[in-house]
């Protein structure tokens, strides 16, 4: 379902990027210009998947990770995070890194040649305001602490030999080189001058709720892909935005 | 009625040497109950009251917004639909169980070779849990509607009819056991002096039995339909209350009934705690309504008799 609801992303970025929103800057209105371009992404999804369309409702994350580790499907939806999973004997995968590749998600947008990949994350520090002095206090010192350590990781040799093992490369000087193909496969991308597709799934409005009535109507269209589902499609991405908008900030 | 005599033997519970005691000291036995009563009702209850008309976040961070709760609950077309919803599941779940419930007692009491293995297998699904039946159910009917390629959540009518199939299933049980003590009082000349007469098996039924059960009717009718509008576990684990929709400008939740929805409409964000709080009261005022109608229909039935 998270998978399904991210690759919402897709159309959301294109939106962005031609009215110059940066992400932060969340619209309470959205036009929804390039839902026609997610369908199309969308039904190359549902139509040549190793699952039956029929069946999605009921189909998990697990599954098509099973399906692409055991080489049943080609293309497989993950982050660069799988990357440990795939090639590791834990879940009995143990693909090569030299058969994996990370590709720019295309839908017939002009000019997507030059895509890169979608990159993004999405966590940031908050204190509450009403807290008592003492707690906010606290709060800070961890915070403080917590950049510590972040500076650490991202500076230290220990720290950037940790993370280009466990996790992936990362976009800060003196990092160290990493096993993990995807992370390489996004700073190719970028070097070459492809635009970096960022995260404004970020900015959607009581995010979950939102997510739940798009993936809804994904889910009835990939039952049965009429034009008439794909209309609910866009009302629940449209609308739903419009209403959820509302429904935090009103 | 006649007075009784006063006695002094200190046998009798009416005797003062009994009676003073407990008159003196019985705020001391009542009281821990009291205070159970207190903290765990009495109080949340009126909390509850006081945050209905507030904008709150945290029960210690409210803001008094007056009417707004109650307004923005009146507009709000998803409560209005699981308002809908919960009248027409209460009006089909009374007619499903209780026709059923009946004619699974009628049958239970007449002589046939174990009737007690039956009535024990009936009453069973009653005493599995709602969350545990939803998620049960789910699966079977999952399992089901895979195999004409489509799925329990697809569309409300799927969901609505799996919930009734799934209360009836778990009510039918307790309902029929009700009946059955309802048709073993009916009592045995009477049927036998209608079958004398000459009246036939559907007769005595008619004319017969089901007036003289009455009051099991009544009370099976009010214990469904307060069931009905107290409907939750079931609702939530069935279906969460999908497919959610957008209808008209706002989501809706297409299988919510009323006790869903409030809960459903405190999770939507931080704004609508109130708005939940506000649906709560309606709620409650909506199922006192109901109560209070069922004792007094109950009593009137008892005075018949």
């Amino acid at each position: 379902m998270q998978r399904r609801g991210h690759l919402a992303n897709i159309p959301l970025y294109y939106e962005y990027k031609d009215a110059g929103i940066t992400v932060g800057a969340q619209p309470a209105e959205i036009t929804g210009t390039y839902l026609d371009n997610f369908r199309n992404i969308w039904d190359l999804y549902i139509t040549d998947t190793a699952a039956n369309p029929t069946s999605l409702s009921s189909s998990t994350g697990d599954e098509s990770e099973a399906e692409f580790g055991q080489g049943k499907a080609v293309f497989y939806q993950n982050g660069d995070w799988e990357f440990a999973n795939l090639t590791g004997a834990d879940k009995g995968f143990n693909l090569s890194p030299d058969d994996l590749a990370m590709i720019p998600i295309y839908c017939g947008v002009a000019g997507e040649e030059k895509a890169g990949l979608n990159c993004g994350t999405e966590n940031c520090w908050a204190i509450n305001a009403k807290a008592s002095e003492e707690n906010i206090k606290a709060s800070e010192e961890n915070i403080k602490a917590s950049e510590d350590f972040l500076y650490w990781l991202v500076t230290s040799d220990e720290g950037t030999t940790m993370l280009a093992e466990q996790f992936s490369g990362i976009p800060f000087k003196g990092a160290k080189d990493s096993t993990n193909v995807f992370g390489a496969d996004a700073a190719e991308y970028a070097s070459a001058g492809n635009y970096t597709m960022f995260w404004a799934f970020n900015d959607t409005p009581n995010v979950d709720s939102w997510r739940a009535t798009v993936v809804t109507a994904l889910t009835a269209y990939s039952a049965d892909p009429t034009d008439a589902n794909w209309d609910q499609v866009k009302t629940a991405f449209v609308d739903g935005w419009a209403y959820e908008y509302g429904v935090v900030n009103g | 009625m006649k007075k009784k005599k006063k006695t002094y033997d200190g046998t009798s519970v009416n005797c003062w040497l009994v009676r003073r005691p407990i008159q003196r000291w019985f705020p001391l036995f009542i009281l821990p109950t009291f205070l159970c009563f207190l903290i765990g009702f009495v109080w949340p209850f009126l909390q509850g009251l006081y945050l209905s008309f507030c904008s709150f976040n945290t029960p210690t961070d409210a803001k008094w917004v007056n009417f707004d709760n109650y307004i923005k609950a009146f507009k709000d077309a998803s409560f209005v639909h699981a308002f809908k919803n919960t009248a027409a599941f209460a009006v089909v779940s009374i007619v499903v169980i209780n026709v059923i419930a009946f004619f699974i007692a009628y049958a239970l009491t007449q002589k046939m070779r174990g009737a007690n293995l039956f009535r024990t297998v009936f009453f069973m699904p009653n005493l599995i849990g709602g969350v545990v039946l939803g998620y049960i159910w789910s699966i079977i009917f999952d399992a089901i509607l895979k195999g004409y390629s489509t799925y329990l959540t697809a569309n409300a009518t799927y969901g609505f009819w799996g919930l009734v199939i799934l209360v009836a299933w778990q009510q039918i049980g307790y309902m029929m056991i009700i009946y059955i003590a309802g048709l073993q009082a009916v009592p045995g000349e009477i049927i036998e002096s209608a079958r004398i007469d000459g009246a036939s098996g559907w007769q005595t039924l008619i004319h017969i039995t089901i007036p003289n059960i009455m009051p099991s009717i009544t009370i099976c009718t009010f214990l469904t339909l307060t069931n009905s509008f107290k409907m939750f576990d079931q609702n939530l684990a069935l279906t969460g209350g999908a497919p959610s929709v957008m209808m008209e400008g706002a989501k809706v939740n297409m299988t919510e009934l009323l006790a869903l929805n409030i809960y459903s409409t405190y999770n939507i964000s931080r704004n609508y705690h109130g708005v939940a709080q506000a649906k709560a009261v309606i709620f409650f005022l909506l199922v006192a309504v109901l109560a209070i109608a069922q004792l007094t229909a109950t009593r009137s039935k008892e005075v018949q008799q």
